[in-house]
């Protein structure tokens, strides 16, 4: 019925080989456990869980832990989405909500402090790195009021091939917003802000 | 003429080619799905703090009652939530996340072995500002309720994908599984109960709670109504009995599911059409609907069951059902047959 008892009865081989390289990985590091790692390239679930492992007693037994570490998709993360057709050349977005490879993030709808200008009515692309290719996208501008984003409108959504965004006819500040389907249930948000010239 | 006939149809295709173009592009409907699977219905999962990642005691408060706005408002069999020191799922809470350069908060899930939720930790500098957790921080404007992002978190452990909103974003106060979090005051930052299509998921998911729980107004499930009279001829003024059955004839987890506690009538069919005799009683059994009238001439009868306002079921009717006047009325008839319902 409850959580506990689930845990013990699936995936036993797999949970103890993670297990333990999970306590390879510890043994290895010299650094305290409790603090976060200086490289921040750590493998993020990792590094997530091992501050819990040394805290709990044996026979706790953290297979949530392994569970954590376990990095099933090889890819943890989105790939890198570059709009191009601004003066700046491609501008890598800030990531921002995903899901990918059964790992879910919440970001807010971002708004960069600084961003790049576009001509009213641009025409505008957005590319992924990784050459992946999205199985369908959405893209919504909001106008920029006092840094935060307002009242988002449509600004054009497909399929494959390629992503093509109009500038907004109105100068002022805007904040794009790109979300894009990947398959396998991989989706993820991408956020630039852009000044538009009138 | 014909000339006349064929602008009028060329206008008219125009504008619904141009209406369906204006479209918003964005569906709306239940909230898409993770992969990996679904836990068993009404199972109680159990959650701990991890070691090394304690929340500080306002936090543990905020994400327990999540648990609860979660338990109280899934309206369907989706699993429950509940704290013991001695569970294997965690959540964390500090500067240690796996959630990406920008999240906030974020969670992993194995069905039926293990989910984790990952907190991270107040104070935090992005690139584009600084995180402020409002139960931390005293709840200024531009805060982010734990409460409220946990109750996030835990649709995701259920199997919730983000909401896919309007352009304009006017829906959504739907879900609050949603892709981007809103911070204090704006609609939603605070919102403590599942949206009407996080529910609907989780009901086309994991069932409805019961028979009398309300379909989410995020679906349109159609309905089967049967019908049946205790007896199919009568003597002219004799009392005939029908009982009604209502059920769902969704797909999934929304098929053959029976439906209590809704308002059917059973109608009479007369030279004018079907007209409303009287409105069933909702009798012992599930899904059940019972009502008795005087039976003065042969006549159709049939159940009827219209799409109510406070819920996602469509509206449907029996097949008629005939009842046989056998023997003539000798007094002077009445005009309309009376009935009772129960």
């Amino acid at each position: 019925m409850t959580s506990p008892t689930a845990v013990s009865s699936g995936g036993g081989a797999h949970r103890w080989l993670a297990l333990g390289a999970l306590v390879v990985v510890v043994a290895a590091c010299s650094g305290p456990a409790g603090s976060p790692s200086a490289a921040s390239g750590t493998p993020a679930p990792a590094s997530a869980e091992v501050p819990a492992t040394p805290a709990a007693p044996a026979s706790e037994a953290p297979s949530a832990s392994a569970e954590a570490t376990a990095d099933p998709g090889g890819s943890s993360e989105p790939p890198a989405a570059l709009l191009i057709g601004t003066d700046a050349g491609p501008v890598a977005g800030d990531l921002g909500t995903f899901s990918w490879d059964g790992l879910v993030s919440d970001s807010p709808w971002i708004v960069q402090r600084s961003g790049n200008a576009a001509a009213a009515g641009a025409r505008l692309r957005v590319r992924f790195d990784d050459s992946m290719d999205q199985t369908r996208w959405t893209a919504r501008w909001a106008p920029i009021r006092r840094g935060e984003a307002g009242t988002p409108r449509a600004a054009g959504s497909g399929d494959e091939g390629r992503i093509l965004i109009e500038a907004p006819a109105e100068a002022g500040s805007w904040s794009l917003q790109l979300e894009a389907r990947f398959g396998d249930g991989r989706r993820a948000a991408w956020y630039w802000r852009v000044a538009v010239d009138g | 003429m014909i000339t006349r006939l064929h602008a009028f149809a060329g206008v008219a295709l125009a504008l619904i080619i141009v209406g369906a173009l204006a479209a918003p592009a964005a569906a709306h409907g239940p909230d898409p799905i993770l992969g990996g699977g679904l836990y068993a219905q009404n199972l109680d999962l159990k959650y701990r703090w991890a070691g090394g990642g304690t929340p500080p005691a306002a936090m543990k408060s905020a994400i327990n009652d999540a648990a609860d706005d979660s338990n109280a408002t899934r309206k369907s069999k989706a699993p429950t939530f509940d704290y013991a020191a001695s569970a294997d799922n965690v959540v964390y809470y500090g500067s240690d996340v796996p959630c990406g350069v920008n999240g906030l908060a974020c969670m992993r899930r194995d069905p039926p072995d293990w989910f984790g939720v990952w907190f991270r930790e107040n104070g935090h500098r992005f690139d584009w500002g600084t995180l402020r957790w409002c139960e931390l921080a005293g709840g200024p404007d531009g805060c982010y309720q734990v409460e409220n992002v946990m109750l996030d978190e835990l649709g995701h452990v259920l199997v919730l994908d983000h909401h896919d909103n309007f352009g304009d974003d006017s829906d959504y106060g739907d879900a609050v599984v949603q892709t981007y979090s809103r911070t204090k005051p704006k609609a939603g930052w605070n919102a403590h109960a599942y949206g009407r299509c996080d529910v609907a998921t989780l009901q086309q998911q994991y069932d409805v709670a019961n028979s009398s729980t309300l379909y989410s107004t995020c679906l349109d499930v159609p309905t089967e109504l049967s019908v049946s009279p205790s007896r199919s001829s009568v003597v002219a003024g004799g009392m005939v009995t029908f009982t009604a059955t209502l059920g769902t004839d969704g797909t999934g987890k929304l098929s053959n599911n029976l439906v209590s506690g809704r308002t059917v009538v059973l109608q009479q069919r007369l030279s004018s059409g079907w007209s409303d005799i009287l409105t069933m009683n909702a009798a012992s059994e599930a899904g059940t609907y019972t009502g008795s009238v005087s039976v003065w001439a042969t006549r159709d009868y049939r159940a009827l069951f219209r799409k109510p306002a406070n819920e996602g079921l469509k509206s449907s009717s029996s097949p008629a059902r005939t009842v046989t006047v056998t023997a003539p009325c000798r007094q002077p008839c009445p005009q309309l047959e009376g009935g009772s319902g129960g």
